[in-house]
Formats: C-alpha cells, sequence, structure tokens
C-alpha cells in the first residue's frame, strides 16, 4: 500500500542528494583545477518506474500489480573533464594543463593525479604540490633540477635540462574519483598523456558552468515539489478511501 | 540532513576569506616592498572509500564536503621601483632579500630597502633592525655610496672614499616557505636552514639599485576581478542555500 509513497521518497532522496552536487560545484567554482561534478540517477530505476516487469503479471494477465523497486535510485556522480580558464600568475613554478591530461604525484597512498600545478620546491629543492607532495618526472622519480629561473617548454621538458613532468591520462576517464585536495584517483590505470600542453606561469581554475549548475538546481527544487504534491494527492486518496469508505 | 546547507556554508565561508584577503591587498597598494597575497582553494571530500562498480563508473554517496581556503601564498614578483633621490633607499633588481638581525633575535628577510642607521651606528632597516653584514657608518662622512654589487662606500668632504663593507642578498629557493611577520619582513620557519647569502647579481639574487625603492607589487586590475568573482561565488552559494531551506520546507509539507 505504501510502496508508492516509499518509492517517492526514494526518488526525493536522490534528487536531495543531486543538491549537494550542485552544492559541491558552487562551493567550488573558485576552486584552482577543481573539476566539476554531475550527478545522473541510474537510468534503470526509471524504468522500473514505468514498466512493470512482465513476471509480475497476476495468473489472470492483468498487469496491473506494480512491485516498484523500492530501493534508493542509486546516483553516481560523473566528473566533467572538460578545461577550465586559464589565469596567468606568472610565478615561475605555477603550471596549467590543457587537454585530457594530468600531473603525477607521489602520495603516500599511491600514484595520484592532479591537475593543480600550484607547485614549489621544499627545503631539498624538490618540487611539491602544497601539501607537500613531491611531482613525479617522466622517470617516475621525483623533480630535483629546477629553480626558480628554470623554464619548463610545452611538452613539460624542462629546457637546459633532461628532466620532463610526467604527464598522465587515464585509460578510463569515468574511473576518476575525487580525492580531495584538489587530488584524483584512477581506477583504470593510466598511460602517457598524448594531446596537452604545459602552460608555466598560469594556473587553471575550475570548469565548474554555473549557468548549468543553476539549471539543475531549479529542475531539483521544482522535481522535489511535484514528488511533494503527488505524495500528498496520494495521501489524500488513501484519506477518502480509508475513511469515506468506511462510514 | 542536506549536506548542501554544509558545502554551500563552507563556501561562503572561503569566499568571505578571500575578500579579506582582497581587502588587505588593497589597502597595500600604496605600501612600499608589499607583496601580494595569493589564495588557493581545494575541494574536501569525504573520506569514506568510494568504490567504482562493474561498469567502471565511479559511485559515491557523497558529492563532497564543501571547499577549503587551503593556503595564502605570497607572490614574491618584482614591484615597481619609485625614484627617491635617498641615498639610503635601495631596491633589489632580481629575486634576491636583505637578511636582517631582529632587535629581539633570531634573522629575518625584507626586500624593502629604506635603510637607516640605528643607534649604534650601524646600517639598519626600519624598526632598527640591524643588516646581517654589520656595516657601520662613520658619523662624519659626507654620503654614502652603495653600488650595484652592494658596495657600501662611505665619502668624506675632503673626497676621501673609504669602502664600508658589502651588503649581500639571501637568495631564498623556498620562498613559499617565508611567513609575513609585519613592517614587510618574513621569517623563513625555525627548522629551514638559512639561505646562502651571495653578491648581489650572482645566481639570480640580483642587482641593488640605490637611490630606488620597491613599490607593492598589488596589480589592481587582477585585484578588481578576484573580488568580482568573489562576490558572485558568495551570492551563488547564498542562493543555495536559500534553495536548500526551500527544499527542507517542501519536504516538512510532505503532511499537512
Amino acid at each position: 500500500m505504501s510502496d508508492l509513497i516509499s518509492s517517492l521518497a526514494n526518488v526525493m532522496q536522490a534528487e536531495i542528494n543531486t543538491l549537494d552536487v550542485i552544492a559541491q560545484n558552487s562551493a567550488n567554482a573558485n576552486t584552482t583545477a577543481y573539476r566539476s561534478q554531475r550527478s545522473v540517477i541510474n537510468q534503470p530505476s526509471f524504468l522500473q518506474f514505468i514498466a512493470a516487469p512482465e513476471n509480475t503479471k497476476t495468473h489472470s494477465g492483468d498487469a496491473i500489480s506494480r512491485p516498484l523497486d523500492s530501493s534508493p535510485p542509486a546516483m553516481h556522480t560523473k566528473l566533467l573533464l572538460s578545461d577550465g580558464s586559464l589565469s596567468m600568475t606568472q610565478a615561475p613554478l605555477d603550471f596549467a594543463l590543457t587537454g585530457d591530461a594530468w600531473f603525477g604525484i607521489q602520495h603516500p597512498e599511491g600514484l595520484q593525479l592532479t591537475r593543480n600545478g600550484h607547485f614549489h620546491l621544499d627545503d631539498n629543492g624538490t618540487l611539491v604540490t602544497t601539501h607537500g607532495y613531491p611531482v613525479l618526472g617522466s622517470d617516475m622519480q621525483t623533480i630535483n633540477g629546477l629553480t626558480l629561473q628554470s623554464r619548463i617548454d610545452s611538452d613539460g621538458q624542462l629546457v637546459d635540462g633532461n628532466q620532463k613532468l610526467l604527464i598522465l591520462r587515464a585509460l578510463d576517464s569515468n574511473s576518476i574519483v575525487p580525492q580531495g585536495e584538489g587530488l584524483y584517483l584512477s581506477h583504470s590505470g593510466v598511460d602517457a598523456a598524448q594531446n596537452y600542453q604545459v602552460i608555466q606561469g598560469a594556473l587553471e581554475g575550475s570548469n565548474v558552468d554555473i549557468g548549468n549548475d543553476m539549471v539543475r538546481l531549479l529542475q531539483t527544487t521544482r522535481h522535489i515539489e511535484s514528488l511533494q504534491r503527488a505524495m500528498s494527492s496520494y495521501d489524500s486518496i488513501m484519506e477518502s478511501g480509508i475513511n469515506q469508505i468506511g462510514n | 540532513m542536506i549536506d548542501a546547507l554544509h558545502i554551500s556554508q563552507s563556501g561562503l565561508k572561503a569566499t568571505q576569506e578571500w575578500i579579506d584577503f582582497i581587502s588587505n591587498n588593497v589597502a597595500n597598494m600604496h605600501t612600499a616592498g608589499y607583496k601580494t597575497s595569493q589564495v588557493l582553494f581545494e575541494d574536501l571530500v569525504s573520506s569514506n572509500p568510494q568504490t567504482v562498480n562493474s561498469s567502471g563508473t565511479s559511485q559515491s554517496d557523497h558529492a563532497g564536503l564543501g571547499t577549503r581556503l587551503t593556503s595564502s601564498s605570497i607572490n614574491f614578483a618584482e614591484g615597481s621601483f619609485k625614484p627617491t633621490n635617498r641615498q639610503l633607499d635601495i631596491a633589489i633588481q632580481g629575486a634576491g632579500f636583505l637578511e636582517v638581525n631582529q632587535a629581539k633575535g633570531g634573522l629575518a628577510y625584507t626586500r624593502l630597502g629604506r635603510l637607516e642607521i640605528n643607534d649604534e651606528g650601524y646600517l639598519s632597516v626600519t624598526g632598527g633592525h640591524q643588516l646581517s653584514d654589520d656595516i657601520a657608518v662613520p658619523s662624519d662622512a659626507s654620503r654614502l655610496t652603495i653600488d650595484t654589487q652592494g658596495v657600501v662606500s662611505a665619502i668624506y668632504d675632503d673626497g676621501n672614499q673609504i669602502e664600508l663593507g658589502q651588503i649581500r642578498l639571501a637568495h631564498i629557493q623556498n620562498s613559499q616557505n617565508l611567513r609575513a611577520i609585519g613592517n614587510s619582513l618574513y621569517q623563513l620557519p625555525s627548522e629551514s636552514a638559512p639561505p646562502l647569502l651571495q653578491s648581489a647579481g650572482e645566481g639570480g639574487t640580483g642587482k641593488i639599485a640605490q637611490g630606488f625603492l620597491e613599490m607593492s607589487n598589488v596589480v589592481l586590475v587582477d585585484e578588481m576581478t578576484n573580488l568580482v568573482l568573489a562576490q558572485r561565488a558568495y551570492q551563488l552559494n547564498a542562493r543555495l542555500i536559500q534553495t536548500a531551506d526551500q527544499i527542507l520546507e517542501t519536504v516538512n509539507n510532505l503532511r499537512r
């Protein structure tokens, strides 16, 4: 009896989670090299919602029973990998990337990816991220030969030196998961990036599309409202059913 | 309840701190030797393990936990030079820093070369912090010259010239570790090794220009652009809080 209500509630919960994704994007609209997320409510649950599966027909052949899947519609987030805008900082150890490419970072938990090229030198002269994780070179070793006067060409190669920044690409861009602190992890493995450009003296902005997120915000609010309307209509039908028929 | 409220709240907080930095930069636009503070944001995500399903797409129950202003770095780019024609004003045309002994002990670094002669007769920077090169200036000298290598000479009325010493410059590679301690002075954390002192002009430290003062390196256009961005980001996050509130109201009205 309450199947419909709990199904509606589950969809509502999924939409509220969508709101969280939009809020995360908006909060990070100015985060260096942040990748925008998009929530996707998994298709199957909606199909189930519309059409009852064959095997639920009654013996008489009436397809009236509809066991709605009352498990929450699974929502997953996808990362948008388009380039963010560049802002020129003129700092010698700021790097921006364009194209499908990531910097390789040596994290205590293993190789991680970042687009945030705000690097600096630590006390030993090693190139590190803001959080002190070493930036990897193409030989998978840390980079030690850089100075504030070093120049890096668009391939990531140190001019007047033999070191090169490690520029990677995830084998499956859908398997990249944010780890916080601007770091990302690829669950599908990585290989060398092909089409990219390293720009020294610039930082990449976030790729949050505020207009798009605002439209989604509108959709989400209105959808939640219509779900609420549906729920209270059903509630009033039930009320008539119970109170008036019983009289 | 609704994470969106807290996520947007983190956005508001980070943006507000950003505006604080912008106003400090703008307020110090005409402060000699002031270096622009730059901020960096980063995303926060839940530490819950995120799994990848069979189709290879990442599943996450949580969108994230918002944003955070992680670090403010100081942009040590050179400011413009203003001719002052004061013999004790020096500007450094390069990345070097003057090293001074703080009055209360410990070393500090500065780019602001507004030199003075302190009570003991030594060259010092504003605030009486003596240059670590200990250059004593004789009280009867009529004029001081400081050449591009930082060699300080006293010239007497009778034309005699005596070399007093050399101002050496500190070459600080890891300048992001410098912390501002006010009066245009910066300090390195106590655990890091003191930088090498080099003659001006060597190893990228830069030459010294006497009679010039380095002004701030605040770029007003950049600050105004950042202010616009910050204001809009603030509005956006406030709007999301309103919407989250509206949705909570809808949810509360489920049962009327």
